[in-house]
């Protein structure tokens, strides 16, 4: 039979109550020779009040469910194995008792007689609950700002136990602050505050209060104060490596008017519906350019300058898929000089003499940049370039004297099928991922550009399409406005030479898998 | 997104753990400490030694701060492996120092690793399983937990007779939020294979069943083997691994470390047979020559010798313990949506004599439930049981 612990009423009266923290834990070393089977520390020979009585119950109250008990009553019958002398001292009470523990000695006693078992079998019940009551004195879970792990709480819901299916979602919620979830680059914008509510897009700038609203010097502010916050927000580093100087106005300043009229030329001698590939060309024309410059100039900006003029267009027959519309395109500017007599365009005169002094003085500072690597050096100059686009609005007074029925001519119409702005983007997008940063375009100004067209000056339709569009490309404002201001004839000239209709559409994809098939760099 | 991942693979080799990680856990001056302190030092710094409890149990020597880095990042490393499911399973054999405190060491243990891998785990999974298989109490996790319900810590270990550390009684279920969200199973000397694991799963499975953890974190503590220099338990190898591929077959993403162990030789088995285990392998009993073979004779087996102790837990006794954690565990909150069967006292709680089928079928039931697939974008479907090993 199991030991049995007579039951002695001396016993009872002793109150062995410690403070579990008095007592010295051996530390593991020692432990070593003590480890014998029946390691078996001294024994305690007395019981602690708490067990016989308050302590004991309140114990079985607290944890146990009266099932439970009976259930154990139930087990009595075993036999039990236990062979080794067991001390009866248990653990001193649970942080609740100890304050009552002592004062609960003879109250309990009585109560202790009052258990559902009759005293005859208390005894293998007793020695049953001694088997689970511990040798040594409870030592408490010590608790406090010093000892707790600072867990923070999961999302709004600590309480809510969710499957784990949710928790993948979950991880994707980062409103919270305080919850980490690893690097966090971009934000989420706090949907409250959004200031870009989707139902407003393509509206413009209608907030700000520069005197010309709506003018290309206040897009072109509020556009560079865009660009420096983020910039400011982001960091320099992780700015460059979102590709922000490899976008729109930035792409466009590394290539002289020279260049891109070449480019311009060679695109347009060599259509692809005829069966050549001017990328080819491109390569061997600027042979000092890398293949990425000469792909990121053409959708940065070659592309969308097609775009900003077939936006603007008012025709609706407009193919935007028809990537060589806008054929023979030179520097029109140049002819537009020649041929308009507005005021606007003697300044324009002046001021181009200057730009080009600048284009020149920023091509030589780009020559050493070519190398599309070079990136971080070349932007830490990139400040320079803000300056000079601000400079180049002096095309921009042109746009005053904008005529807005001059407008309508201009464009010819195509008979080509339009494909969605947005597909043009998304294909872009997805070709151009892979080594660019997407363009900055947003179908969404574009698409509002050509319902805007008609609705107010001109100067504003375009300010507003160009705010999600480029960064404010105003070499393209320009090249738009001179379109538009000029002569009609020298669109349509431009226009009859490559109109084809009825070529094979090349998605921008192809074009992609184009230049990159033949180049492996 | 393959890519993605290799590139997170890129930047998840085990790295020594900056002390600002172990810091998300520790308090900085003990961080502080630990970094400044040599053997050749310490004498200047008796406070505090004795404030962070170094010196005795848990000696000064030299680079001690480095050794910590290196377990703990290899934790923090795997669990970020883990939670980037670059794996199913991850281990750190050198990990597992489960005594550590925030503000001081214990029991050999300095930096708590598995608090610091819990911790990193918690940013990707809701709640996390701790279980202690040690033949010592889990404390310091615990202690670290004790008021938080996303980690419910498991711990079976010895406990009485002054038994280091002395906490880890029945009745510690944790306080507040964390309120039956501790289980402790105090065990006394000379448990054997068939009761360990049979109190094993039981628990184990409900505790699954009815906490849905995201994660489990199993610390493998070889203490708790038969012949142990400081243990008292009877356990083969076998019934400790048997442990591990309970929870293993949870199919739950799993963190597995080390921990206690002082019979050197016994421990190398022991974990050589668990990680075979995680793998699906089935190792051969020889052990292969190498440099500590003389460690293994005259032998030279994975298997060890059956202690020949007597086992004080008795039958009633186990029940006992097992009737009260499961009562607790019934004040879990259940998840909801699962199908709980409220099944009758007497049928709930099942007989110790009875085999192990029901647990099976009930186990493979649940197993069955949690078969949960992660809807992650970058879960490319190449689940097939990858099991990558971290050190």
């Amino acid at each position: 039979m199991g030991f049995k612990r007579p039951f002695d009423d001396e016993e009872l009266q002793e109150l062995p109550f410690k403070n579990p923290r008095q007592f010295g834990y051996d530390n593991k070393l020692t432990r070593f020779a003590d480890t014998t089977p029946h390691g078996n520390s001294p024994q305690k020979p007395h019981i602690s009040v708490e067990v016989e009585g308050g302590f004991h119950k309140h114990q079985w109250d607290e944890e146990f469910k009266s099932d439970a008990l009976n259930d154990v009553a139930h087990l009595v019958d075993e036999d039990f194995e236990t062979s080794a002398p067991l001390s009866l001292v248990t653990s001193t009470s649970s942080e609740e008792d100890i304050s009552t523990g002592v004062t609960a000695i003879s109250p309990v006693s009585s109560e202790y007689f009052d258990f559902d078992f009759p005293r005859r079998t208390f005894s293998p019940v007793e020695d049953d609950y001694y088997l689970l009551l511990d040798r040594s004195p409870r030592k408490q879970v010590p608790l406090g700002p010093n000892h707790q792990a600072n867990v923070p709480s999961w999302g709004r819901h600590i309480k809510n136990i969710k499957f784990a299916q949710n928790e993948a979602s979950k991880a994707a919620d980062i409103d919270h602050e305080d919850i980490k979830m690893g690097t966090c680059i971009i934000p989420l914008p706090d949907s409250d505050l959004s200031a870009n509510s989707s139902d407003k897009v393509g509206a413009g700038r209608f907030d700000c209060s520069c005197l010309d609203r709506g003018s290309l010097r206040c897009v072109q502010q509020h556009v560079t104060e865009a660009r420096k916050l983020l910039r400011k927000s982001l960091g320099h580093e992780k700015f460059v490596k979102l590709g922000f100087y490899n976008m729109g106005e930035d792409v466009a300043y590394k290539w002289s008017e020279e260049d891109e009229e070449i480019f311009r030329e060679v695109v347009y001698t060599n259509p692809v519906s005829l069966g050549k590939k001017f990328w080819k060309h491109l390569s061997v024309v600027f042979p000092s350019r890398s293949k990425r410059e000469i792909v990121s100039y053409y959708f940065n900006v070659f592309i969308l300058q097609r775009r900003a003029v077939q936006n603007r267009s008012s025709s609706l027959d407009i193919d935007s898929d028809d990537d060589e519309l806008c054929g023979n395109q030179p520097s029109y500017k140049v002819q537009a000089l020649e041929e308009d007599e507005d005021s606007a365009i003697e300044s324009l005169a002046d001021l181009e003499d200057h730009a080009n002094h600048d284009d020149n003085n920023d091509v030589e500072d780009d020559s050493g940049d070519s190398d599309g690597d070079n990136y971080v050096g070349y932007y830490s100059s990139a400040a320079t370039r803000e300056d000079y686009g601000i400079n180049l609005p002096y095309k921009g007074p042109v746009t005053k004297s904008f005529d807005e029925s001059r407008f309508d001519p201009v464009f010819q119409p195509t008979d080509k099928v339009f494909g969605t702005v947005e597909d043009f983007n998304v294909q872009e997008d997805s070709c151009m991922s892979f080594e660019f940063q997407p363009n900055m375009v947003d179908s969404h100004s574009l698409v509002d550009t050509k319902a805007n067209l008609h609705a107010g000056g001109m100067k504003t339709e375009i300010s507003q399409s160009l705010q999600g569009k480029l960064d404010d490309s105003s070499e393209l404002v320009s090249n738009v406005y001179l379109l538009d201001n000029y002569d009609a004839k020298i669109w349509d000239t431009r226009y009859s030479t490559t109109s084809t209709k009825g070529i094979d559409l090349q998605p921008t994809c192809n074009i992609i898998e184009e230049i990159f098939g033949q180049d492996n760099t | 997104m393959k890519p993605h991942r290799l590139c997170m693979t890129h930047h998840l080799r085990p790295h020594k753990a900056y002390p600002v990680e172990l810091a998300q856990f520790h308090s900085a001056d003990y961080v502080e400490f630990l970094h400044r302190i040599t053997p050749d030092t310490q004498h200047l710094f008796s406070n505090e030694l004795a404030r962070y409890n170094l010196g005795e149990d848990c000696p000064v020597f030299e680079n001690l701060f480095e050794f910590c880095q290196i377990y703990a990042g290899g934790t923090i490393d795997a669990a970020r492996r883990l939670n980037n499911q670059l794996c199913d399973i991850a281990i750190n054999w050198a990990g597992g120092l489960h005594h550590a405190k925030k503000c001081e060491a214990s029991g050999f243990c300095y930096i708590n690793d598995l608090v610091l891998g819990i911790l990193e785990l918690l940013k990707y999974h809701a709640r996390v399983l701790y279980i202690d298989i040690d033949v010592h109490h889990g404390d310091g996790v615990e202690e670290a937990f004790y008021f938080t319900d996303r980690v419910m810590t498991v711990s079976f270990h010895k406990f009485g007779d002054m038994f280091f550390p002395g906490t880890g009684d029945v009745k510690d279920i944790g306080e507040r939020e964390g309120k039956y969200y501790a289980i402790n199973v105090p065990l006394k000397d000379g448990i054997d294979d068939n009761s360990f694991t049979r109190l094993f799963k039981i628990i184990i499975s409900k505790v699954v069943e009815m906490y849905q953890p995201g994660a489990i974190v199993l610390q493998c503590g070889a203490d708790s083997l038969a012949g142990d220099r400081l243990g008292c338990f009877n356990l083969s190898i076998d019934g400790h691994a048997e442990c591990v591929k309970i929870v293993k077959k949870f199919n739950l993403p799993l963190l597995v470390t080390g921990g206690g162990g002082y019979t050197k030789e016994n421990v190398a088995r022991c974990w050589t047979v668990e990680t075979g285990v995680l793998l699906d392998t089935e190792l051969p009993n020889e052990i292969p020559e190498n440099e500590y073979i003389k460690y293994f004779a005259p032998d030279c087996l994975l298997n060890i010798p059956n202690g020949h102790i007597e086992n004080l837990n008795s039958k009633s006794y186990l029940k006992t313990i097992t009737m009260q954690v499961l009562e607790n565990l019934r004040s879990i909150q259940h998840a909801p949506g699962v199908q709980m069967q409220e099944v009758p006292p007497d049928f709930y709680i099942p007989d110790f004599d009875e085999d192990e089928q029901n647990a099976d079928e009930r186990m493979d039931q649940h197993t069955q439930d949690k078969q949960i697939q992660r809807d992650d974008e970058y879960y490319d479907g190449d689940n097939d049981n990858d099991h990558n090993m971290d050190m």
